[in-house]
């Protein structure tokens, strides 16, 4: 037995290595995105993948699992070499893969959901053996599912149990959860946390990825470490903490999100952006926000927390006017929105959760997308003709000041890092006369110096006299950055607090809708540090 | 008699419906699984010649049906390699190839003008039934392959809401990535649909020529191909709503000849229109009533490329 | 697990059937456009090579049909000038909404409409002087084939019912129309065989040039005119701008607050209005006549054009050329008894090479068993043992 095999598995279920991966490679274009990477996974243990965003943990999974091909490598399981032609193959050896982004269609109730794929499911099936069939996966695995309910209509914890429960009916003996706490309240990461334990208890091998220090140190018995598509370090839990371990992510611990900080102000303040009883429905015709009020003032930054798709993007959409809401206004600096133009001349910078999606064309050069914000008037359009040259030397100019990675704006943007795309957005819409900005997950995906990048970007604007609104799904991200913190649930805002830092718990219980049970938002001003919405 | 000719117009109707029903049932299939075959006309087009000349060269209709399906499976596989496999675009590919089969149907199916069909598809009037008053005789005196085609949506009803091949069916059509990530081949299974929509839409194809024209005449289509591919629109992606669909366009397209007979003073023209500007007003009205009552009908990955990963 | 137990299984477990490559997208596709126009050309090459062996012909003959029929003689220089008014135009018409992800299917019929306008203004001033009535007629067709768009643009725009099946289905309702009006209120008098109507007064026949011995009618001067004049627009033009960045991220741009709904509509309509331009310049240029056959899926081929060269106005414009050669080519087969519909197959298939280049530029092949390790007869190294809080970095080969 090679000194390998001794290191770490500690439940002493197996010496066998669940699963095996060695030399994998994986190259995207001129990016190695997994680099000869080398890892082995135990049953009965819960291995943590960390590392931030882009160091390559997703990509290696997806090649555990199936869902790509490496360009090199092996994969061994159980003791035997294989070869996935498909997800379909993974799965039949054992291995199975919780993304991100779930993975279930919406219109199948949760039993339908369950049955695809599955073959012990008979040829003709009815709903009501469907829905047997899913309560009986749900009671072997612990996990209380409504089987007849369609997934639409799921809550994102929901849907992630139906998801996981179909991993683990078909046999799973390596889970890969991608991210799975991302987009769940405190106490749903804490439940699930449990549950991953309890089924490691029992065998499984749990695979965790994360970028997250503290999740990864409560719930993993053992934690590798990527960093740039190479495996940094494999360590056992007992002797990490978070100095260690971020250590190991970053090259240089000073890059850690923690450098930034408010200064505080303490000007008087004027409201800039006036939110009045917002009520409007979603793409489907639901009530997404149900009288949404509250106010940003200039030098401060107003974060809003939730649990994605609480009316979060609805209410983004309203304040930028890209949605008509069925009642009630919005004012930027006195001026109503009616409409993107009208919200955009009223000083508002919008930078949009999905940057290449929504806020950059991509195939399109880099001046062509720094003027879209100024390309109406003169001096780069003149007599209804875009003058190339001002454009190009304004977006050079641009790229200058917000120190871009390249000078050339002939370079398309889609060649850009997503840290460099996001500094040219971040450019473009704070560049001019701004009076308010509404910024959406701003560091989404970025690395750890890109990110610190964006933030710093949205403190000094604040520290400049504009009003922020941050929506964010990240808790922490909000509680570093923001002066005040309201919580969005079920389109209404349940909760306001001002020294949020201290309150994390209280907040994280209003975001899963614990203000319900725990006390009326009225009587939780005294205790909860929440301040009414008035001045 | 008027009623003896609203009973034939009824009999042309339902036995005219054929060919755009069964096109429309293949491609109900093909869009249940995520896919949309638009070369679809000339799939039948393809059918409709390969068809007839089997049945000139064999003298038998049955031979002359298998070969149109087959041909018509064979012409859809390449729409379905070049776009399912290679991921490009359905419109560009599907165009292209209602080109080619325009084209090459013209080129070899000039020796076959004129030739009249050896062994057209017989009528099999069903007994008792088809003696029944009023229109007993018009719905019951149709050829085997009507009967099948009318039974063909309430299969495919049962195949995709009571099996379990169809609730996997349905997965890929819905969300691709869902059904792969249960270990079900994508790709593979897109294939096979859009093949056996193309062995539909090419026995549709040799219908026309072997039973409702019975002849071959260039480009014999003429754009039904297309209101199938509507029809399935129309109907809502439900089968029976192709069967209804079929049947309706039908009824308008002999409104002409009952028109004539009768006297309406109406250009014949009108009729002519009638099942084109029927489908558009159908498409706009049912979009504008899913408008008012939200969601959608359409299989939620139609037509989008899935790629892995 | 033993390194004996490893050796004694070397041969990989795999399930039966398992396809050796998979595909996958590039990550950075490049250069598409040169792709997608290398393969029409291996497309097309291929199809002229095939072609004659499948019309069974002898070969020496086809070739020598297609050189007279286009740039061996003058005559064939007129066919090929004359094709290509009506398909730069009706490439155009395509182009401008494809720019926006928009389908116009209905091409053929919007010309048909355009020629159906003219004419019906023709006939009805028969007196009016030629360059005046010429201009009413061209204004009429514009508004006919923008008109004859209208419905299928509402509708996707109000109710986002698809461009691709209203706008073709309506080809056949401008067909019904023409022969309605062509064997009725207008038909030829006195004219024996086919569907056609009355000629429009002489005056406003457009003049014929001679270029080089080539005879081509006035509506030559649009080929390179509308082409260039639409990609200056919008290349230069603020409008442009708004088109492109709409084009290439329809959702970026709606950010931004671009209009999108209404560049849609101008988008469709302009369509529309060349096509209807094409119909009656056609109409006015050649056949001074309507009649239901008169565009001969010129409003396809436009199509054909508009996509092969991505929706680039100077694209259209150099790509319309090779058509119209080609097209001219094939109609010259009729003299040795080749149907002229041969050319759609090749057409057809052009279009399809076209797909699999860009195919090709956009995916990749990877091996589904990638060569193993750098040395497969060594010990697989598992996780090397990394003591807590160690930073040393493993697995580097």
């Amino acid at each position: 037995m090679e000194p390998a095999a001794l290191a770490g598995t500690q439940s002493g279920t197996s010496h066998a290595s669940a699963l095996d991966l060695r030399f994998m490679v994986k190259r995207f274009g001129a990016v190695t995105a997994v680099n000869d990477v080398n890892l082995a996974f135990s049953a009965g243990e819960v291995h943590a993948l960390l590392g931030e965003n882009g160091a390559g943990k997703s990509t290696l999974m997806n090649l555990a699992a199936g869902f790509l091909a490496p360009d090199q490598g092996e994969i061994w399981v159980g003791g035997r070499q294989v070869r996935f032609g498909s997800p379909r193959d993974a799965l039949a050896v054992g291995i199975g893969m919780v993304h991100q982004h779930f993975r279930l269609v919406d219109a199948f109730t949760v039993a339908e959901n369950l049955a695809i794929g599955a073959d012990d499911v008979s040829p003709r099936t009815s709903s009501r053996q469907l829905n047997k069939r899913a309560d009986l996966i749900a009671e072997q695995f612990g996990m209380p599912v409504q089987s007849a309910r369609l997934v639409g209509t799921l809550s994102v914890g929901e849907k992630q149990r139906v998801e996981i429960l179909r991993t683990l009916s078909r046999g799973t003996r390596v889970l890969i959860l991608d991210e799975p706490t991302a987009v769940l309240t405190p106490e749903e990461s804490e439940g699930l946390c449990e549950n991953l334990r309890q089924m490691a208890a029992q065998g499984t091998c749990i695979i965790f990825i994360s970028h997250k220090l503290k999740e990864v140190l409560s719930v993993a018995d053992r934690i590798s470490v990527m960093r740039k598509g190479n495996l940094h370090a494999t360590v056992p839990r007992e002797g990490c903490d978070v100095v260690s371990l971020s250590r190991m992510m970053f090259d240089d611990v000073s890059d850690e999100f923690a450098s930034v900080a408010l200064t505080p102000y303490d000007g008087a303040r004027s409201d800039v952006v006036v939110v009045e009883d917002l009520v409007c429905s979603d793409d489907r015709g639901a009530a997404a926000l149900r009288g949404v009020s509250f106010t940003v003032r200039d030098h401060e930054v107003l974060g809003v927390v939730g649990v994605a798709g609480n009316g979060q993007q609805e209410l983004e959409q309203v304040i930028t006017g890209l949605r008509q809401a069925d009642s009630g206004t919005v004012r930027i600096g006195g001026e109503p929105v009616r409409d993107v133009r009208s919200a955009m001349g009223a000083g508002l910078a919008h930078i949009p959760e999905d940057r290449m999606g929504s806020g950059l064309v991509g195939s399109q050069p880099i001046w062509r997308n720094a003027i879209m914000r100024n390309y109406r008037t003169a001096p780069v359009t003149q007599g209804g003709v875009i003058r190339a040259k001002v454009a190009r030397a304004y977006a050079a100019d641009l790229a200058d000041r917000v120190d871009l990675s390249t000078r050339d704006v002939g370079v398309l943007v889609q060649h850009l890092s997503g840290g460099n795309a996001q500094k040219l957005l971040v450019g473009r819409e704070f560049d001019g006369d701004r009076r308010a900005v509404v910024a959406v997950n701003p560091t989404q995906g970025l690395d750890v110096k890109a990110a610190t990048t964006v933030r710093t970007r949205l403190l000094e604007a604040r520290d400049r006299g504009l009003a922020v609104l941050l929506i964010s799904a990240d808790l922490d991200e909000v509680l570093t950055l923001s002066d005040r913190v309201v919580v969005i649930y079920e389109g209404r805002i349940v909760g306001e607090f001002t020294d949020a830092a201290s309150h994390r718990d209280v907040i994280g219980r209003y975001m899963g809708g614990g203000h319900l049970s725990a006390e009326s938002p009225g009587t939780s001003d005294s205790d909860s540090g929440a301040t009414d919405d008035s001045d | 008699m008027a009623d003896g000719i609203v009973a034939s117009a009824v009999a042309t109707a339902i036995g005219g419906s054929t060919a755009i029903l069964l096109a429309a049932t293949g491609e109900l299939l093909v869009e249940k699984v995520g896919v949309y075959n638009i070369a679809l006309e000339g799939v039948m087009l393809v059918g409709a010649l390969s068809g007839l000349i089997a049945d000139v060269n064999t003298g038998s209709w049955v031979i002359g049906l298998l070969v149109g399906g087959l041909f018509g499976a064979l012409f859809a596989l390449c729409f379905g390699l070049i776009t399912v496999v290679l991921r490009t675009d359905m419109i560009v590919v599907g165009v292209a190839l209602i080109f080619v089969a325009l084209g090459i149907t013209d080129v070899v199916g000039s020796k076959y003008v004129g030739v009249s069909v050896p062994d057209p598809i017989p009528k099999l009037p069903i007994p008792g039934l088809s003696s029944l008053p009023f229109f007993g005789s018009a719905i019951f005196s149709q050829s085997l392959i009507t009967y099948l085609a009318a039974a063909l949506p309430f299969g495919v009803a049962f195949l995709l809401s009571r099996t379990r091949h169809g609730l996997n069916m349905r997965a890929l059509g819905e969300n691709p990535h869902a059904a792969d990530t249960a270990g079900i081949p994508v790709v593979g299974w897109r294939l096979f649909y859009v093949a056996v929509g193309g062995a539909f839409g090419g026995i549709g194809g040799a219908v026309l020529t072997l039973g409702i024209i019975g002849a071959w005449i260039t480009n014999v289509t003429a754009g039904q191909g297309w209101i199938a591919f509507a029809i399935v629109f129309f109907s809502g992606w439900r089968p029976l709503g192709v069967l209804l669909g079929a049947y309706f366009f039908g009824a308008l397209s002999v409104l002409g000849t009952v028109g004539q007979v009768e006297g309406w003073d109406l250009p014949s023209e009108v009729f002519t229109v009638l099942p084109y500007v029927g489908t558009v007003a159908v498409m706009i009205i049912r979009a504008w009533s899913q408008r008012r009552r939200g969601g959608i009908s359409w299989p939620a990955a139609l037509g989008l490329p899935f790629y892995r990963g | 697990m033993t390194a004996t137990d490893r050796a004694a299984t070397p041969a990989a477990r795999t399930r039966k059937g398992i396809l050796p490559w998979r595909i996958e997208r590039r990550p950075d596709p490049d250069r598409i456009g040169v792709y997608r126009l290398v393969a029409v050309l291996v497309g097309l090459a291929i199809s002229l090579i095939v072609a004659p062996i499948l019309s069974g012909v002898p070969v020496g003959d086809f070739y020598k049909a297609i050189w007279t029929g286009t740039i061996g003689t003058a005559l064939g220089w007129s066919n090929v000038l004359t094709i290509a008014i009506p398909l730069t135009l009706a490439g155009l018409a395509a182009a401008i909404p494809y720019r926006l992800s928009l389908w116009n299917v209905g091409i053929d019929g919007q010309m048909l409409m355009g020629a159906w306008a003219a004419t019906g203004v023709g006939l009805w001033l028969p007196n009016a002087p030629g360059p005046l009535l010429i201009l009413v007629m061209i204004i009429a067709g514009l508004i006919a084939g923008a008109l004859w768009i209208v419905i299928p643009t509402w509708a996707r725009v109000a109710f986002g019912v698809s461009e691709v099946i209203t706008t073709f289905l309506l080809n056949f309702v401008a067909v019904a129309w023409l022969v309605y009006w062509c064997t009725g209120p207008w038909r030829a008098p006195g004219v024996a065989g086919g569907i056609r109507a009355a000629q429009v007064p002489e005056q406003s026949w457009l003049p014929m040039l001679d270029i080089h011995g080539a005879q081509v009618n006035l509506g030559i001067v649009l080929v390179p005119l509308l082409p260039v004049a639409f990609w200056a627009y919008s290349r230069f033009t603020r409008r442009g701008y708004e088109v492109t960045m709409l084009g290439a991220n329809p959702q970026a741009g709606g950010y931004a607050g671009m209009r999108v709904k209404r560049h849609l509509i101008t988008a469709m309509l302009m369509g529309g209005a060349i096509a209807g331009l094409a119909g009656a310049i056609n109409m006015l240029g050649t056949s001074h006549e309507l009649s239901p056959g008169l565009t001969y899926n010129t409003g396809f081929n436009g199509l054909v054009v508009a996509v092969l060269a991505g929706a680039n106005e100077l694209g259209v414009l150099a790509l319309s050329a090779v058509y119209s050669l080609l097209l001219a080519g094939g109609g010259s087969l009729g003299i040795i008894g080749v149907s002229s519909d041969l050319v759609f197959a090749i057409i057809g298939v052009t279009l399809v090479f076209g797909s699999l280049g860009e195919a090709y530029a956009r995916l990749r092949l990877v091996r589904t068993t990638p060569r193993g390790a750098s040395s497969p007869t060594a010990p697989p190294p598992s996780i090397t043992p990394s003591l807590p809080g160690s930073t040393e970095s493993e697995g580097a080969s």
